[in-house]
């Protein structure tokens, strides 16, 4: 599951491009240090393991949304559109 | 009629049509062939039927996304167009293995088996999902589609 490369947000006339390549190596980064740290951090009613599991299932989430698409447009032309590429 | 009755063919072999509608569309044409005093009205009314039929989304094999398009057109109009990926529904299934056993015993009282749920072939849950298709016109004010693609 790759994450996203981009993520689009324009809301009425704001385009707001969010280049999420450029932001994988902080990503890998973040998946190897919560990989390692997270099996030791006690959190309520979770195993080890389950806690092991859940960096990688958080990449996972994130590849899931590619091709995500919401667009609501308003009748006075307003609107919100929302891309995941 | 050739096309048309090409159109037909094809609509059978993509399961668009069963065969008893395919034989009574193909029956129309013959007769509408066959006759010589047809109205031209008629003939076109069939091709627009066989050209509807054929334009209907064909059903994929394998769907990618979940596609919810609402369209209002009363006095504020709104238009939304939701594309979600199948896969949120595969890793959203995974993530029940991810939940605390107190959430887990606090969720199975409530009577819902995430034994079950996890066990569940999301590959099969999600080419079931292919023909699901949701048409909802309410006075032509109202037009919700729901599909998979």
């Amino acid at each position: 599951m790759i994450p996203p490369v981009l993520v689009t947000v324009k809301v009425n006339r704001v385009f707001i491009p969010v280049p999420l390549l450029l932001l994988w190596p902080l990503l890998a980064a973040a998946l190897v240090i919560a990989q390692v740290v997270l099996p030791f951090v006690r959190v309520a009613h979770t195993t080890p393991g389950q806690r092991a599991l859940m960096p990688l299932a958080a990449v996972r989430l994130l590849g899931a949304l590619r091709g995500l698409r919401v667009d609501v447009d308003a009748h006075d032309g307003t609107g919100v559109h929302i891309r995941c590429w | 009629m050739d096309e048309n009755r090409m159109k037909i063919l094809e609509m059978v072999a993509e399961g668009k049509v069963s065969v008893e509608e395919a034989q009574k569309l193909l029956g129309r044409l013959q007769s509408g062939g066959e006759a010589t005093t047809v109205a031209v009205g008629e003939r076109a009314a069939l091709a627009a039927d066989v050209s509807l039929l054929a334009a209907e989304r064909p059903i994929p094999k394998h769907p990618k996304f979940l596609r919810v398009i609402v369209n209002v057109s009363e006095d504020e109009a709104v238009k939304v167009n939701i594309r979600v990926p199948l896969a949120l529904l595969r890793t959203g299934i995974k993530l029940t293995a991810l939940l605390p056993q107190q959430a887990r015993e606090q969720i199975e009282q409530q009577g819902i088996n995430l034994e079950a749920l996890s066990q569940l072939d999301t590959d099969e849950l999600i080419e079931a999902l292919a023909a699901l298709t949701v048409d909802v016109d309410v006075e032509n004010a109202v037009a919700v589609r729901i599909f998979c693609e």
